[in-house]
């Protein structure tokens, strides 16, 4: 239990990130996720603005900076795209809002941990696209509960390793 | 709560448009400016480092294999100049046609190359973004195509770049046509982004393969751009139609440059004009070379493979190839194998022949001269002073007619359009050059000696060896009138009811009772037996007159000859008469 319990208010004001940080990682992340699968068509199956989103809502422990954080950047996601823009917008900001939520309760520093919210906000974060796209906007996805968990899988794996690459650039900072 | 209530609304707002192909709202239009002035930029410096580096290894580092690059392009532009020769023909005809009914063609007139410098990021929105914008004369669903294939079209154009919606979009929709069933539909891509065409019926038959080609129905895509080939044939879940799976002609997924159709014309472009009489006049030389070899080979008939014959002997020679060498000289049938008596050349001199004389034994071979208009004429000649009767054999299918002159001449004269059987067959159908008259169907028989007629009429020709000319059967429905003959017999004039090649059986062989000839047997007659001499009539003579090889003319008994008709020989049933001298294969 002590490993899952909040860590004291000054050590969360340790983890607040610098501005730079905050507003160039998710532009890096939408243009890495722009860019790449021109060259390597099967990067699509990654979401780096969701791994964003994620990082920045367990470590602000915040739930509104992180709704919003998770809404702006679903929305540039979505500017990318010709689809009406909220799509991702919607999605990230319930995303973004859980991982505050859950990181304000539980200790976020271990890898297995961290492993774990992402495999499991990958998932959610589909099954609301899905919604979303269905029943909203009408229509058709591609949906197979295999693709599906082995996205939520990559996306686990590269969210750790991109959780590392963030905290040692703000340590450095 | 309010941030995601906001972002309903928003969404909703989006969505519920007057029609879903209207761009977006302005504030809309806004937001995607701003992200993608943001995001463009890097990608866009990132592509020029990129291709910098690779232009520099290629231009001053890697161009060891430059010179074979060089040559093999120039072959395939030599190639490509040819083909496009042969197909420039097919194209001007067709822009005649097309001028004519007043059809407004398309052409690609002006086009915007451009650079592919970013996607959407996600599977669920297949969009790519170039490096060119409305600055450059960029407008919203201008046609995006690749030498391969169309590709997609302009969604949203911003500054400095473009938004291009592919073909493989669900959101998409372009007018495609089958190019060899010319079936219509609307091209679409599914959930996993294959493009395919929607609602096709069931019962039209599509093949793997089968080429696509845009319709230019939607007014975006000029008509006859490539889109790809047809993979396979799916049913649609949700209704009796089936959707076309359609495999692209350009890779969607590995796209570099592209090119933006900016202008269509009707007319062909000046460089295309140019590029197609400069393929013409590329492929001259080929053409006059094929037009040589061609000449060359025309004069000769012959197959130049097969080995050439050396004839030693000019008795053997062919006809044919003789005549084929030269082109002025006109073709000769060659030689029979079996000549007859019947073929030029082959019978004996009359002074070797007596009455009554078995001819010789020889087949009867078809001969054939193209370029004679009457068929061969066999020669039985006689004494003069003797008459014979008239001997007149008609060939069915062959029209070949035997003429008894006054010199006791007998032609047979017929086509030689059937050779299929040795010995002609009697049968209907007139003959061509037949010179008998269809109306009175007489031939006046002239008869150089009238006191041995009676002689001649009672004499049975011998035995032949053989050599029967088969009789034209007596014609039932024949219209028959009795005359008297001039001598006090009774001589029947046969009037066909159709027009026949007129043709009389040997007097000897089957005149019957009532004066008709009759045939002497299944495919034998007897010869001729000699008629009594009678005044000729001048104006009936020259029908029955017929020179060797001339037209056959019916030779019947005229109500005006005067020949004494011969004692009807009795009959023999064809049947009960020993068919021994019957040529092989004879009827």
């Amino acid at each position: 239990m002590p490993l899952l319990a909040a860590s004291p208010r000054r050590e969360a004001e340790e983890r607040s990130h610098p501005l730079w940080l905050t507003l160039l990682a998710p532009l890096v992340a939408i243009g890495l996720q722009s860019f790449v699968p021109l060259y390597f068509a099967r990067f699509a199956i990654l979401d780096l603005p969701l791994l964003i989103t994620i990082y920045f809502a367990i470590r602000g422990r915040n739930a509104i900076n992180a709704t919003i954080t998770g809404a702006l950047i679903g929305m540039a996601q979505d500017a990318l795209t010709h689809r009406p823009i909220g799509v991702n917008g919607i999605a990230k900001a319930i995303i973004g809002y859980l991982g505050a939520s859950l990181g304000a309760r539980i200790d976020t520093e271990s890898h297995l941990t961290r492993l774990l919210l992402a495999f499991v906000f990958a998932l959610l974060h589909s099954a609301i696209f899905l919604l979303i796209t269905r029943h909203l906007l009408g229509l058709e996805v591609d949906w197979s509960w295999l693709h599906e968990l082995l996205r939520g899988a990559v996306n686990a794996l590269v969210g750790v390793a991109l959780f590392a690459l963030l905290d040692w650039i703000k340590q450095r900072d | 709560m309010l941030v995601l209530l906001a972002q309903i609304v928003l969404l909703a707002m989006q969505v519920r448009r007057p029609a879903p192909n209207l761009p977006d709202g302005h504030n809309v239009r806004l937001w995607r400016a701003w992200v993608s002035a943001i995001v463009t930029p890097p990608e866009r410096l990132i592509h020029n480092i990129g291709d910098g580096t690779r232009n520099l290894w290629s231009n001053y580092i890697y161009l060891r294999h430059l010179k074979e690059q060089n040559e093999s392009l120039a072959d395939e532009n030599t190639r490509l100049r040819l083909e496009q020769a042969s197909l420039a023909e097919d194209a001007r005809e067709g822009q005649e046609l097309r001028r004519m009914l007043d059809f407004r063609g398309q052409y690609l007139e002006k086009t915007v190359p451009a650079q592919v410098i970013g996607t959407s990021g996600t599977d669920q929105a297949r969009v790519i973004y170039i490096d060119k914008g409305s600055n450059d004369g960029l407008k919203p669903y201008m046609p995006v195509v690749t030498p391969d294939g169309i590709i997609g079209k302009l969604k949203n154009v911003f500054s400095n770049t473009a938004q291009v919606l592919l073909i493989s979009d669900q959101t998409s929709g372009t007018g495609v046509m089958l190019q060899a069933t010319r079936i219509r539909g609307v091209l679409k891509g599914n959930a996993s982004g294959q493009p395919q065409i929607m609602n096709i019926s069931p019962d039209e038959r599509i093949q793997p393969g089968e080429p696509v080609v845009t319709s230019g129905g939607d007014q975006v895509y000029p008509p006859g751009l490539p889109v790809g080939v047809v993979d396979r044939v799916v049913a649609d879940p949700e209704s009796s139609f089936v959707n076309i799976v359609v495999k692209p002609a350009a890779n969607l997924s590995r796209l570099d440059a592209v090119l933006v159709v900016t202008s269509l014309s009707d007319k062909m472009p000046f460089t295309q004009e140019k590029d197609l009489m400069q393929s013409e006049v590329d492929a001259l030389p080929e053409n006059q070379r094929a037009a040589d070899v061609l000449s060359e080979k025309l004069p000769s008939l012959r197959d130049v493979e097969t080995p050439e014959k050396t004839s030693t002997n000019d008795a053997d020679e062919d006809p044919t190839t003789s005549s084929a060498a030269d082109p002025a000289r006109p073709l000769r049938p060659p030689p029979p194998i079996h000549p007859d008596r019947y073929t030029p050349g082959a019978a004996p001199p009359a002074e070797t022949l007596t009455p009554g004389q078995a001819p010789p034994m020889t087949h009867r071979a078809p001969s054939f001269d193209a370029n004679e208009s009457t068929p061969v004429t066999p020669r039985m000649t006689r004494p003069a002073g003797t008459t014979t009767g008239t001997t007149v054999a008609n060939a069915a299918g062959l029209g070949t007619a035997t003429n008894v002159t006054g010199s006791g001449t007998t032609h047979a004269t017929g086509s030689r359009a059937s050779s299929a059987a040795p010995w002609p067959i009697v049968g209907p159908g007139k003959s061509p050059g037949d010179k008998s008259n269809p109306a009175s169907g007489t031939t006046t028989v002239v008869s150089t000696d009238s006191k041995s007629a009676s002689k001649t009429a009672t004499i049975t020709p011998p035995a032949s060896n053989g050599f029967k000319l088969p009789l034209q059967p007596a014609d039932s429905t024949a219209k028959r009138t009795v005359v008297p003959a001039p001598d006090g017999s009774q001589l029947t004039s046969t009037q066909p009811r159709t027009s026949r090649p007129a043709s009389t059986s040997s007097s000897t062989g089957g005149l019957s009772s009532d004066g008709i000839l009759e045939p002497a047997g299944m495919g034998q007659i007897a010869p001729p037996r000699p008629k009594p001499t009678a005044p000729k009539p001048a104006a009936t003579a020259g029908s029955a007159v017929s020179a060797p090889g001339s037209q056959p003319a019916a030779v019947k008994p005229s109500s005006t000859a005067t020949p004494k008709p011969a004692a009807p020989k009795p009959q023999t049933p064809p049947a009960s008469q020993p068919n021994q001298s019957s040529p092989p294969g004879g009827r």
